[in-house]
């Protein structure tokens, strides 16, 4: 996870003047990776991540000069990253309803992943898309991005009680439907 | 203060071996150096490396947009705006014209095979139909041979209030994308050296979406084609007009050394 250190902090002239800044380069090449796995993980199908991605960065390009620092970087990056991901989603949903099925196995030929793994990537895909947009973004920042809590309820906005709750009931939905897939799995 | 439970994929979890199985198989979900160096060509603008970077192929090829998708988290609520809009008495928007030959050249940017469009525009519900003349229409399928007949399939003809008679029709599903798209090959152009083409296709740009969402992108790229072609006294008018108007445009300062370095 790219952490941006204090020693990558550089002043910026002409947009913040007086106040130091990050600039885009450097919170790109410390988030790059991290925003692109989030991005996966929040439902951006392989084909599609690029894509995301680059609409991400164009936005934290474009607010730069607004952000205030009254957050983390990565805190920032991820309301955009979700924000991207869950526009990412409904469109897609609405292009099932209107295209059909949509190929969602497409996996870049640069994947050398094994064929086990992917089979189960894409199982675990399926479990995640099955949760609502809530319970899957604490889901992913908890149990795969392994963040705190705390900082997961900071990024969601929402009380840490509330985050809890849904991490509990997303916890069940996946430990049920993970049980539920690979006995059908079995059967098959 | 709550202490955080033990995560699944620790093995002193709960979980199921086959879940612990699953989530560990999301470790594989970071990027490639490949296609870390294929998202960076894309942003190459905004990282300040088209300047001074040679007009490779494989910038051209990945340098797709700034305007690509710089709208696409707001295409939704963009749209709906732009659709609401469009039930009013407002003009609709023209439409996205046909690419410029030189600059397709270059490939079309690879559109997310999941979101070809925004939700609106889709939705057949009439609480979406928007209500639009006969010229119109013609002038939007005459500008879109390829995609008229989709949304020619939805053109219903209904009695208009005065002598014309009115159409209402679903909005295009081109629209957002068409914006995206042009300025994306303006882009291309503009890295691959062509700026004769960038500037046509900003020109183009202008005319088919004078209220588009996309301007600052826009003049960006125009004052930029302009230096290049060295016609430093178009850019330097154009880039005060653009300061004025996007004050805190994250491209302002590298206009401004571009126009500086024009002088």
């Amino acid at each position: 996870m790219g952490v941006v250190a204090a020693t990558d902090m550089v002043a910026t002239t002409g947009i913040h003047a007086g106040t130091r800044a990050l600039s885009f380069r450097t919170i790109y090449e410390h988030n790059a990776a991290f925003v692109w796995r989030i991005l996966r993980r929040l439902g951006v199908k392989p084909a599609d991540v690029e894509d995301v991605c680059q609409e991400v960065f164009l936005i934290v390009h474009r607010k730069l000069p607004e952000f205030q620092h009254r957050s983390a970087v990565q805190t920032w990056l991820y309301g955009i990253a979700l924000r991207c991901a869950s526009g990412y989603r409904r469109r897609a949903a609405v292009a099932r309803e209107v295209l059909g099925h949509v190929d969602d196995s497409v996996v870049g030929a640069v994947q050398v992943d094994s064929i086990e793994n992917r089979q189960a990537r894409a199982l675990l895909d399926r479990i995640l898309d099955d949760l609502d947009e809530d319970k899957r973004a604490v889901f992913v920042l908890y149990e795969l991005e392994e963040i705190g809590m705390a900082e997961v309820a900071a990024i969601i906005g929402c009380p840490l009680q509330t985050a809890y709750s849904r991490l509990h009931a997303a916890r069940a939905a996946v430990e049920n439907a993970t049980a539920r897939l690979r006995a059908k799995e079995r059967r098959a | 203060m709550t202490r955080d439970p033990i995560r699944l994929t620790d093995s002193a979890s709960t979980a199921s071996a086959s879940l612990r199985e699953l989530l560990r198989s999301s470790a594989s979900d970071g990027p490639t150096a490949d296609q870390l160096r294929s998202l960076a060509g894309r942003l190459g603008p905004q990282l300040g490396s088209v300047a001074a970077a040679p007009s490779t192929a494989r910038h051209a090829a990945g340098a797709v947009t700034v305007g690509k998708v710089v709208v696409l988290s707001a295409v939704i609520a963009a749209t709906t705006i732009y659709w609401a809009g469009r039930t009013t008495s407002r003009p609709p928007p023209p439409v996205a014209s046909t690419a410029i030959e030189s600059a397709s050249r270059a490939p079309t940017p690879r559109v997310p095979s999941a979101t070809p469009t925004p939700s609106s525009p889709i939705d057949p519900s009439p609480s979406t139909m928007a209500t639009v003349t006969t010229s119109q229409v013609v002038r939007r399928t005459g500008a879109h041979p390829a995609r008229a007949r989709p949304n020619a399939d939805r053109i219903k003809v209904t009695p208009g209030p005065d002598a014309s008679s009115s159409v209402t029709v679903a909005p295009p599903l081109q629209t957002p994308d068409d914006e995206v798209t042009i300025l994306g090959k303006a882009q291309r152009a503009l890295v691959a050296d062509d700026a004769n083409a960038a500037l046509a296709l900003t020109d183009r740009h202008n005319e088919t979406f004078p209220s588009g969402m996309m301007i600052e992108e826009r003049e960006a790229i125009a004052i930029e084609a302009l230096a290049r072609l060295g016609r430093a006294d178009e850019a330097r008018t154009r880039f005060d007009r653009y300061r004025v108007r996007f004050p805190r445009s994250s491209y302002r300062q590298r206009l401004e050394r571009l126009i500086a370095e024009n002088r």
